[in-house]
């Protein structure tokens, strides 16, 4: 298969008050054609900055300072303002976290959506376009929802909407910035279903962003886990879930409450996550981990393969023998 | 769970309505005012030192119910005896007052429920004036032993909300709530606004204050794997209504709502070896102003029959600590 993205070394600075603050940090993977790549993680570990790093959405006090991206063999890092918006939303598209304030409470659904298709198109076909994406997204009475605004719309059909908008102009490689997580349970099953079927059906490849590991486990070939900023495991579904290595995807696992634990204590992960700001020595995740040895504080592990395709960023493959 | 075990809050055909607000021309042509049921005809016992977990979808309902049963809301109909306490609705100010002293509350979102601008010392001392719990001499003891509890370090008294994050600012939630010695906390979605690694640290903090203080706690959770945790028993609720109500383990193993069935099966499975995707719900939560006729589900029901669209079930207790309100129960045969 084909890699579609290349990130490679990406490294993204936001300067708050003249403080810079290392939102991703030296990161690295790559997509494969038609794959679902989740990037997963906590508040702040990076995975919305990465997101909008790659279609070039950051707030004006971010910036990439190092690294490319490479969409096709194209570095879109080093692209001129015009170019990317030939690639931004017609080759690439965006599904943000919020379809409550992503959609503009003034402007009818079709105007919303006819925006992003070509302006070659004539109005007629326009509105016909606009109407077969509504019902490729399941929304029932497609024409009459066409002269709706996004209030009178319920959240699920809202975040559908947002979905028609980012295929409407056919993207190769689908950005979906935690799609679900606004939503209701049943909802959100609906949502990644139809997430699913439709890459399925346009053959694209997909970043989903979730802090749900089961989400992710659901619908992610490949997974990467994001700590601080960096990735600190990177595998495919199976190994990552099955076989984790990096103490921190443990940590998260152990810390999800299931019958089987019930009665016993679950084992969380203590502390909280470190300030960006003045990250620890060492590895970032060593103040709060539970095998952390002398070797953790000073010096700063790097991404390793422990297999074929699964790395983790960890100075002990497993648990370190001996006493801390 | 024993049959025998005191019930510490019965509620009885509860309901509460909201007015939906009219526009003018609709006032100007006197049509009806409309109103919107949350909750309706609700009946529920929890009984001493049981974590009851509530769960529903948005709209639904619980957190109303929470909110009525702490005097936050005027119900429209029922009751809701509180032991030693007595009739709650319609209650006057000492009864009130006496309530709170027994009931207390833990919000969902710790950002918003902390008064920004009053100190951990003074929103601490605030509550204990108010209640006369004790000698002033003795408030910033009680205050640190409290917060001690929760696994704060007590030099914190002189600090606001905001020199905390989330799972901090949300134990102080809980020490706020514990400094009544309460008889029954409510719990609304204590951890939904949490990280992972900090939900685990709650729901332990949780565990363990429930069984060193051998509180009562209702649970209110989207999260059906945070409730299956934590509760005795779970109630499930749609459209202002408990469609179904059992110990936990048995709702998990054998649930008989077709709503609790999908519900469960609907939150995505860790393990990706199991793909759990054969079940899917139609539609959307019908909006509480337009309730369907009959079963209020069976819009979405995949097994909903001719009665369910005229007859609305009752809720039949089909074993002993095990209702249900459906014509059609699910494994009804493995009783």
């Amino acid at each position: 298969m084909d890699e579609i993205l290349k990130v490679s070394n990406l490294k993204t600075v936001f300067y708050d008050n003249s403080r810079e603050v290392h939102a991703v940090n030296d990161v690295s993977f790559s997509i494969r054609e038609g794959e679902t790549f989740g990037l997963i993680g906590e508040s702040g570990c990076g995975k919305s900055a990465t997101c909008r790093s790659i279609i070039g959405l950051l707030k004006e006090n971010g910036k990439i300072t190092e690294g490319e991206i490479l969409y096709k063999g194209k570095n879109l890092v080093k692209m001129s303002r015009k170019e990317l918006e030939k690639i931004r939303g017609h080759e690439i598209g965006m599904i943000f976290q919020e379809p409550m304030t992503t959609l503009n409470p003034v402007v009818k659904i079709e105007t919303q959506i006819t925006e992003c298709l070509p302006k070659t198109m004539s109005r007629a076909d326009k509105k016909k376009r606009a109407e077969e994406l509504l019902k490729m997204v399941g929304i029932a009475d497609a024409g009459q929802r066409l002269s709706a605004y996004s209030y009178e719309l319920s959240g699920g059909m809202r975040q559908r909407v947002m979905i028609a908008i980012a295929l409407a102009a056919g993207p190769r490689l689908l950005l979906a910035d935690e799609p679900t997580t606004a939503l209701d349970v049943t909802i959100q099953d609906q949502i990644l279903k139809l997430l699913m079927d439709l890459k399925q059906e346009l053959k694209m490849s997909m970043i989903l962003v979730t802090h749900d590991l089961g989400v992710a486990s659901q619908t992610c070939d490949r997974i990467a886990v994001m700590y601080a900023g960096k990735i600190v495991e990177m595998s495919d579904v199976h190994a990552l879930f099955l076989n984790p290595c990096h103490p921190y995807t443990r940590g998260l696992l152990e810390s999800i409450p299931t019958i089987s634990k019930k009665g016993s204590r679950l084992i969380p992960i203590e502390g909280m996550p470190p300030n960006l700001k003045k990250l620890p020595e060492g590895c970032a995740f060593a103040p709060r981990c539970r095998f952390c040895r002398s070797i953790c504080l000073q010096q700063e592990p790097q991404l390793q393969e422990v297999e074929t395709g699964h790395f983790s960023r960890c100075h002990f493959r497993g648990e370190p023998e001996g006493e801390k | 769970m024993k049959s025998e075990e005191k019930i510490l809050l019965k509620i009885e055909h509860l309901s509460t309505t909201f007015p939906i607000k009219q526009t003018i021309i609709e006032k100007v042509q006197k049509k009806p005012e409309k109103t919107v049921q949350a909750v309706s005809d609700v009946s529920l016992e929890i009984h001493e030192g049981e974590t009851l977990g509530l769960v529903g979808e948005s709209g639904c309902g619980k957190s109303t119910l929470a909110k009525t049963i702490l005097h936050l809301c005027e119900p429209t109909a029922g009751s809701i005896q509180l032991d030693g306490v007595g009739e709650l609705v319609n209650a006057n100010k000492p009864v009130v007052k006496q309530m709170y002293k027994n009931v207390q509350m833990i919000f969902q979102d710790p950002y918003s429920s902390l008064n920004p601008r009053m100190s951990i010392r003074k929103m601490f001392y605030e509550i204990m004036a108010v209640h006369h719990l004790c000698e002033k001499s003795e408030y910033e003891q009680k205050t640190k032993n409290i917060l001690d509890m929760v696994g704060m370090p007590e030099d914190i008294l002189d600090r606001r909300p905001s020199a905390f994050s989330g799972g901090q600012r949300q134990r102080i939630g809980i020490a706020r709530a514990l400094v009544m010695n309460p008889r029954l906390l409510i719990a609304d979605e204590p951890v939904s606004a949490l990280d992972m690694s900090i939900q685990a640290q709650i729901i332990n903090l949780l565990v363990e204050l429930k069984e060193k203080l051998n509180l009562t706690m209702l649970f209110i959770s989207h999260d059906l794997r945070v409730v299956q945790y934590l509760s005795d028993r779970v109630a499930v609720m749609y459209l202002g209504k408990i469609v179904e109500e059992a110990p936990a383990e048995e709702l998990f193993k054998n649930p008989r709502h077709p709503y609790t069935d999908i519900l469960i099966h609907a939150a995505p499975e860790v393990n990706p070896e199991v793909r759990s995707r054969e079940y899917m719900i139609e539609g959307e939560t019908p909006s509480p102003i337009k309730i369907p006729t009959g079963c209020r589900f069976h819009p979405r029901c995949p097994y909903a029959k001719e009665i369910c669209r005229e007859k609305e079930p009752e809720r039949k207790y089909i074993k002993e600590h095990c209702s249900v309100a459906c014509h059609f129960p699910l494994h009804i045969q493995e009783i």
